[in-house]
């Protein structure tokens, strides 16, 4: 019982790192419709900016959050501007092989910049661990997990109060229609495109804290974010964030009670399952 | 006369709303059937329950002596029954030529007979001299014909034509009656959707009347104009009469 | 038949086909270079694989992300036979591709179900999925991968060729097999049937076509080609292993062989594969000890030509030609 409570614990942990990835990815796929392989580079990016900022201040991660979002969110502009704004006139397979070139080069530039190693950050500041009843609590996780919903809840109080989220929202409803009311819809999605990395800027900071930071590391976290926002419902940032956290789940029940190795099957299968029942994704088909 | 096509109580509710409801009215061979309406009466659920687009809720179709109700749509498509789209649904990264031919290939595999018959239908629609061009590129006028031609390669017994007159000028309406009244008289029976009334009084033997999903009557066109029921619930009622 | 061929070429492009032809056969006599031998090959087999991917994703328009799944099945047709029964490649090669459909016909009808993007995804999950289970199961020999390399056997019995152009020259003879039978295929109902479906599936419900059947087809003609492209690496590198086989950057590559080349058309997947293979190989030999430079540049080229010729390699000189006459008017408007 106690080794359950303990797999679903860290699975929703873990649960929310795919969330906010999959968060981006619904938002950029329901504003502009492209499936973007870049989003797991910009956590890795993220990943690096946290690192190189705790080792030269020794302050721990969560100060260097702030940095990570601006830094990405600066980054995620410009690519909109310089590549996707050419890259959204083109049809739809161009723009997702063009992303998929874009994450090579950050991938590979990263590499050669700073090389293969795998680097943690020593000193979070929240070493071990405590115990409330049965559960297991690792210190390194608890940031990790306010940041996450922090970020759950000023993404979903700014698409649904503020004015600019309310015309990213409708620009994905419909673009023309959001035009003719006198949106500005060039600005809905550099601001999305900008935003969506600026989360996977919050994801690499928090992920920072317990896992290790090599160019490479999107690639773990992009596929599951991918099968996240399918199954929460196509492009619904909502369903995005439920899909994440049953990633998480499937992915450390698999661990602890099969294999690691299973531990895909595992998630193709919910996945398979979740879209021969409702083809639309969970929260789809509104 | 016999009947191609018979419809009993067709139902068809999508969650709450109720797109058509009890509906019953038969074809017969030959005939031209005009179904009007009012903008949302469930004019194209109709169709699309009879081209096996969707299935019924309830009720049944028989399509020239078979039972159709739980059909699919391509197996309907080969038994017999033609479509066009409201919004033309053309091919538009193939040719003229190639948008028929899926359409003749249906009952053979064999190109030089299907290339005939595409001749033949090109023809027959008036669309030979742009047979080499992207469908893409044909105008509006163009692109309904196109539809109807693609439908008539595939030597239909029925034809449903899904409003073929909306956004047509004066003289291409015309066109298209004529074009009409001469698939007809080549023995295919046709059932169509019109928002205009003159175009529907002049092809139609008679006129079925659907009105917020259920149906008012069926009758000649000179019964239906004349019916007070219809003239207050349709042709006096909206500004749509002409499109 | 040979009307069906070659029926739609002017004698000129016949002439520039023969031509090419001839290059391609003599290209391998001139040079002794094994880094050449080694490109050629490539190239030949990723052209194989572009055509595979073509049938589904450029005819029928179903994009699957993950063809990299049947490439790695391919493979292991091969391989694991041969360790475990000896068995001859001749026979191994066309059971991989008669497995490899049968496996696109099983997950064929629930996956295609799915469209767009979630269809992509979800063949690139089903890849994935494969690729831990091959890593991890004791039968494929794990993360090891599988040595086909058997000393003293029969050379073309099985394959085993100490001179590499002797399997450009069969790879070639091959790929112009699967190019012939894509071109036959292109001018009968079956294609134009995919091609329907592409446009629009109500439209190609309309005329009598089920849908999901002839999608499900596609895909197994699809994996096939695939399958014997996975094969004839297993059988050039004669070593292979599931984490560089089967990756999603190879199902991309795939994806990228056959959009680059020209996507939906015959001849595209070909050049785009002479590009690909030459970018990748040219940049990782000349910048490879830079760590990652090499990627970069290439992903920079990717980039670029991707977003300036949407409509692949294909469309280059009609692209040319519309600028040429536009600045020959501009030119004309100034005088």
């Amino acid at each position: 019982m106690s080794t359950f409570l303990q797999a679903i614990y860290e699975g929703l942990i873990n649960g929310t790192v795919y969330a906010m990835i999959a968060m981006g990815i619904a938002l950029v796929w329901g504003v502009m419709g492209i499936l973007s392989f870049s989003q797991g580079e910009f956590l890795m990016i993220a990943m690096f900016i946290a690192y190189f900022f705790t080792t030269a201040t020794g302050f721990p991660p969560v100060l260097a959050l702030p940095l990570c979002m601006g830094v990405l969110f600066v980054l995620g502009f410009c690519i909109y501007k310089t590549i996707i704004y050419k890259a959204l006139q083109g049809p739809t397979l161009s723009q997702r092989l063009i992303t998929f070139a874009l994450s090579m080069v950050l991938v590979n530039g990263m590499l050669m910049l700073f090389g293969g190693t795998f680097r943690t950050i020593q000193n979070t500041g929240m070493d071990g661990a405590f115990s409330i009843g049965p559960l297991v609590i690792a210190k390194n996780r608890i940031i990790p997990l306010i940041i996450a919903i922090c970020i759950f809840c000023f993404m979903l109080w700014f698409l649904n109060k503020t004015r600019q989220g309310k015309a990213i929202r409708a620009t994905s409803m419909d673009k023309t229609a959001a035009e003719l009311v006198g949106i500005n819809t060039e600005k809905s999605y550099s601001l999305a495109f900008g935003l969506s990395a600026a989360i996977a800027g919050a994801a690499g900071c928090a992920l920072s804290y317990y896992y290790y930071c090599y160019p490479s590391v999107g690639g773990n976290f992009q596929l599951f974010g991918f099968i996240a926002v399918v199954m929460g419902g196509f492009g619904s940032v909502e369903g995005a964030i439920v899909g994440g956290m049953i990633m998480g789940l499937v992915d450390s029940l698999t661990g602890v009670y099969f294999n690691t190795a299973f531990k895909y099957l595992g998630v193709c299968v919910i996945f398979m399952l979740i879209l021969q029942f409702k083809p639309k994704g969970l929260f789809g088909g509104k | 006369m016999r009947n191609i096509l018979e419809i009993t109580d067709a139902t068809k509710q999508f969650g709450g709303l109720m797109a058509n409801e009890g509906i019953t009215f038969n074809v017969g061979e030959g005939e031209i059937v005009g179904v009007v309406g009012p903008n949302g009466a469930g004019k194209t659920t109709l169709f699309n329950s009879v081209s096996g687009a969707h299935t019924l809720t309830r009720g049944s179709i028989v399509f020239d002596g078979q039972d159709v109700t739980q059909k699919k749509a391509h197996e309907i498509a080969r038994l017999g029954v033609g479509r066009t789209f409201q919004i033309p649904q053309s091919l538009n990264e193939m040719t003229v030529t190639e948008n028929v031919l899926v359409g003749a290939l249906m009952h053979t595999a064999d190109m030089k007979k299907a290339a005939e018959k595409v001749q033949e239908t090109l023809e027959l629609c008036n669309l030979a001299h742009r047979k080499d061009m992207l469908a893409g590129k044909l105008n509006v006028a163009q692109k309904k014909r196109l539809e109807i031609a693609r439908a008539m390669a595939t030597d239909p017994k029925l034809l449903l034509l899904d409003e073929t007159m909306a956004g047509l000028t004066a003289t291409e309406r015309k066109d298209a009656v004529d074009l009409i009244l001469k698939i007809n008289r080549m023995g295919v029976s046709i059932l169509t959707i019109e928002h205009n009334m003159d175009v529907v009084m002049t092809v139609s033997n008679r006129v079925v009347v659907l009105v917020s999903g259920k149906l008012l009557m069926v009758g000649t066109p000179e019964e239906v104009t004349s019916n007070p029921e219809v003239i207050s619930a349709y042709l006096g009622g909206g500004s749509d009469t002409d499109e | 038949m040979l009307k069906t061929l070659f029926g739609d070429y002017s004698k000129k492009q016949l002439a520039i086909g023969a031509v090419l032809i001839v290059i391609a056969l003599i290209l391998p006599q001139l040079t002794k270079s094994l880094f050449m031998y080694n490109l050629l090959i490539l190239i030949v087999i990723w052209s194989i694989l572009g055509m595979g991917w073509n049938v589904m994703g450029g005819f029928c328009g179903q994009v699957s992300n993950g063809h990299s799944m049947f490439y790695g099945f391919g493979a292991y047709c091969v391989g694991l036979p041969l360790q475990y029964f000896g068995l001859s490649p001749w026979i191994a090669i066309p059971f991989g591709m008669c497995f490899c459909a049968c496996v696109a016909w099983v997950i064929g009808k629930p996956v295609l179900r799915l469209k767009g993007h979630a269809f992509a995804i979800c063949t690139m999950a089903l890849a994935e999925c494969m690729r831990y289970i091959c890593v991890n199961m004791e039968f494929t020999n794990g993360a090891k991968g599988v040595n086909m390399f058997k000393k003293g056997v029969n050379p073309i019995l099985f394959l085993q060729f100490k001179d590499p152009r002797v399997y450009y020259y069969l790879y070639f003879v091959i790929m112009l097999i699967v190019l012939a039978v894509t071109k036959i295929l292109s001018k009968k109902r079956f294609f134009y049937y995919l091609r329907t479906i592409k446009g629009n599936e109500d439209a190609a419900a309309s005329v009598g076509i089920d849908v999901s059947r002839y999608k499900v087809r596609a895909y197994m003609l699809s994996a096939a080609i695939v399958s014997l492209g996975g094969s004839l690496y297993a059988q050039y590198m004669l070593y292979f292993d599931p984490a560089s086989m089967m990756t999603l950057n190879v199902s991309m590559m795939i994806v990228l062989v056959a959009v680059m080349g020209g996507i939906g058309t015959v001849f595209g997947p070909i050049l785009g594969a002479i590009v690909i293979e030459c970018l990748s190989e040219f940049t990782r030999a000349s910048l490879g000890q830079y760590g990652g430079l090499d990627m970069v540049l290439y992903g920079c080229l990717v980039i670029i030509i991707v977003l300036f010729l949407p409509g692949g390699l294909l469309t280059l000189p009609a692209k040319i030609r519309e600028y040429m006459d536009r600045k020959a008017s501009k030119e004309g408007a100034a005088k």
